[in-house]
């Protein structure tokens, strides 16, 4: 009965530890995902045509992006695999070059976009060519919603 | 010499010498266009990022054509030849129990057409990927780069649920009946003797007793009226959408 005692023990704090680990890490990467969402909203709409083009508007979503997507690369270390309701997928630690070069290619998409959108057809062009690639990413290496 | 009212021939006995016509070409070309596109439409989804086309054109222009083929076949359940029509295949639940429980001893009837069991099949794909077609009209990419034409019939809620059920419905439920329908077809291939696969590419069976019809009863000019029932049907889909007041958002291909 003890030696169940100590196992069960043991199991639990195994599981709270791996249940726990780099919960803050994992917050501030969805927090600069998250952010990085929230930057597509209004020239998403300008897409769809529901919003007017604003240059201002997409160019200041664009800094978000190379802002949020040049600290992403870091903010995937191994033991942050789990916990905090992440959704990135276990393939993004195996496939971590691919990862870190997607981000890379998004900035440098974002800074290309940034220097050449001056009107609604260059915005047309060169908009997805940006979040294409956050769509991309998305289905390798993050859970699917059911 | 083929019965040309569309219906079909009393059951009656064929002399076991050669082949007769089972599909008629307008069918058959359906069948393997619809297979085709299905295909096409998971390729362009899935390798939108390979093909360069991150606002899913190839995707949503395929999807249409799916929709479109999809109406062509409900028109054609109506005005094509005896094996295409609903009237014609639809069995009933004691057709059914009887076809199903004379599989296991191999002593099930031969069609010309659908079996009921096929038809089971046929009607629920069909069902399923009319569904999967509408609910792309209304779905939205997730970075919100593009959309189907009527999603802005729906909240943003809405959206969110056909974009998942548009994804949900392929990858689980239609995807295993695809795969059944072609298991299903190789069974009766290898074990039935029943040619159906190669029946619906040269549209003919052998020349045996079926307890549907003897031969297919065949229309007037098939391919004549298949194209006028396809413009219809582009019509009731692309019409219908702009009437609605639907979007069309970068559609352009080149």
């Amino acid at each position: 009965m003890r030696r169940l005692l100590v196992v069960g023990m043991l199991a639990a704090f195994n599981f709270s530890w791996a249940a726990a680990q780099n919960l803050e890490i994992i917050k501030a990467r969805k927090d600069l995902l998250s952010d990085m969402g929230d930057a597509t909203k209004e020239p998403g709409k300008m897409m769809k045509q529901e919003l007017p083009f604003d240059v201002a508007t997409v160019k200041a979503s664009l800094d978000v992006i190379i802002d949020k997507a040049s600290k992403l690369p870091e903010m995937f270390p191994e033991d942050s695999k789990t916990g905090g309701k992440s959704k990135a997928l276990a393939a993004i630690w195996q496939n971590k070059d691919d990862v870190v070069s997607r981000f890379k290619k998004l900035v440098a998409a974002a800074k290309a976009a940034k220097d050449n959108v001056a009107d609604e057809f260059d915005f047309m062009e060169t908009w997805p060519k940006v979040v294409g690639n956050c769509g991309a990413c998305h289905k390798k290496y993050r859970v699917e919603k059911k | 010499m083929p019965n040309t009212d569309a219906q079909p021939p009393s059951p009656a006995r064929n002399n076991g010498v050669g082949s007769v016509e089972a599909w008629d070409a307008p069918t058959r070309i359906f069948h393997w266009l619809l297979a085709i596109l299905v295909a096409a439409a998971w390729a362009s989804y899935q390798f939108s990022e390979t093909l360069g086309d991150p606002v899913l054109k190839w995707h949503r222009w395929i999807g249409l054509l799916i929709l479109t083929l999809l109406v062509w076949r409900l028109l054609w359940g109506f005005f094509g030849s005896s094996t295409s029509r609903f009237s014609n295949f639809v069995p009933s639940p004691k057709q059914l129990i009887s076809y199903a429980s004379a599989i296991p001893s191999g002593t099930e009837p031969k069609y010309l057409g659908h079996n009921p069991l096929g038809t089971v099949m046929v009607l629920t794909l069909l069902t399923l990927l009319l569904t999967q077609a509408t609910l792309g009209l209304f779905t939205v990419e997730h970075n919100d780069l593009t959309a189907g034409p009527l999603y802005r019939f729906l909240s943003e809620e809405g959206r969110k649920v056909a974009t998942r059920w548009h994804r949900f419905l392929f990858e689980t439920i239609t995807l295993c009946l695809i795969g059944s329908h072609i298991v299903v077809n190789v069974f009766y291939a290898m074990f039935r003797r029943e040619p159906l696969i190669k029946a619906m590419i040269v549209g003919r069976k052998p020349a045996i007793t079926y307890t549907d019809a003897v031969s297919l009863g065949t229309i007037g000019r098939p391919m004549l009226r298949a194209v006028f029932l396809l413009a219809a049907s582009a019509l009731i889909v692309f019409g219908g959408i702009w009437a609605v007041g639907g979007k069309f958002l970068q559609m352009r291909l080149w």
